[in-house]
């Protein structure tokens, strides 16, 4: 029984590589004495040849790892498309109105500041509300996450001011 | 006497991504799928209470993404979801090297062996660990595991050997 054991042991010694130099050659030349164990020593070894192969190729880990900002550039992405869509809208909504109104007054009395054109829809020129309705969307679909929460927050800032200026209608 | 500071869990993360990683690209060979097991390994280590986390984390993590890894495995051999990538012929007709069946072949055979035995197994060969560090790994005695890592070596031999001789059977 304890011969089995130690054989055991001082081979998995050999294959694990954990023999010391005299005892290797000693164990080694056994080995040609004894085709048994010679057998069983190359079986044994092309099993951890397989398993060290399939590891010899693995690529060096991980290009998603190694590169952090990745994380960040999603998100990086979104808000800056947020942010480019309000203001496109917000120009291309104010900036006609604008030039509209001028057209009009032009022909009538000199131009005076006024506050801008905020609570009309229903024309033709793309509504804030669009945005308002695509936060809810978004908030609904994919929770409150920050994204979402500065989508809403967008939203309100592109809402409609009724309550300070009252609507201002187009000169007659 | 101050409190005991609560371990943080990306700590794991930040210093065993890559052998997780590696792990898993050893047995799987795909990136994405490496990937994904060491995002669910993660996952459910970050989930674990605190207080029950092993206190041995990179034995568990090796455990957990090995067993993972050999699921993944089991589940793509029922829905084969194509080749490993550097398991194609290469441009100029070499063909394959059938690393893709070897790892399958290998999966199965660990998947054959007890939890002691393929803790043993993986961490030698994978991680290259001395008998002795294994020992303290899994808490064990010096010869427990040189006789788990032969009993191990020796059920994957025999796992392996019917493998490659009923791959030669469908051959003829």
């Amino acid at each position: 029984m304890s011969e089995n054991v130690n054989h055991d042991a001082r081979l998995a010694d050999y294959l694990g590589g954990e023999m010391a130099e005299n005892d290797r050659a000693r164990f080694e030349r056994r080995l040609k004495d004894n085709p048994a164990l010679a057998a069983e020593v190359d079986g044994l070894r092309r099993t951890l040849d397989a398993m060290r192969s399939i590891g010899a190729e693995a690529p060096r880990p991980v290009q998603a790892f190694d590169r952090p900002w990745r994380r960040w550039t999603g998100a990086v992405l979104r808000y800056a498309a947020v942010i480019g869509i309000t203001f496109t809208v917000g120009y291309v909504s104010g900036g006609s109105r604008l030039a509209d109104r001028h057209d009009g007054i032009v022909m009538q009395t000199p131009p005076s500041p006024q506050p801008p054109d905020r609570t009309s829809s229903g024309n033709d020129l793309p509504s804030p509300r669009w945005l308002e309705r695509a936060a809810e969307l978004y908030v609904s679909r994919r929770g409150s996450t920050g994204f979402g929460r500065s989508l809403v927050a967008l939203a309100h800032a592109a809402r409609p001011e009724t309550d300070g200026h009252p609507a201002v209608t187009s000169p007659e | 006497m101050s409190a005991p500071q609560p371990a943080d869990p990306t700590g794991e993360f930040e210093r065993y991504r890559h052998d997780v990683y590696a792990w898993a690209i050893r047995l799987l060979g795909r990136h994405h799928d490496a990937l994904d097991v060491a995002q669910d390994v993660f996952v459910k280590w970050i989930g674990q209470a605190e207080g029950a986390r092993p206190e041995n984390a990179r034995s568990w993590l090796r455990r957990v993404t090995v067993n993972r890894a050999i699921d993944m495995m089991r589940a793509r051999r029922a829905t084969p979801a194509g080749a490993d990538v550097r398991d194609r012929p290469a441009a100029d007709g070499t063909p394959p090297a059938g690393l893709a069946e070897l790892r399958a072949a290998i999966g199965a055979g660990l998947q054959k062996l007890s939890e002691t035995q393929r803790g043993v197994l993986t961490a030698k060969v994978f991680d290259g660990l001395t008998f002795a560090q294994i020992a303290r790994e899994l808490d064990l005695a010096v010869p427990t595991v040189k006789t788990h890592y032969l009993r191990a070596l020796r059920g994957l031999r025999a796992h392996l050997e019917r493998d490659w001789d009923a791959g030669e059977a469908n051959h003829e």
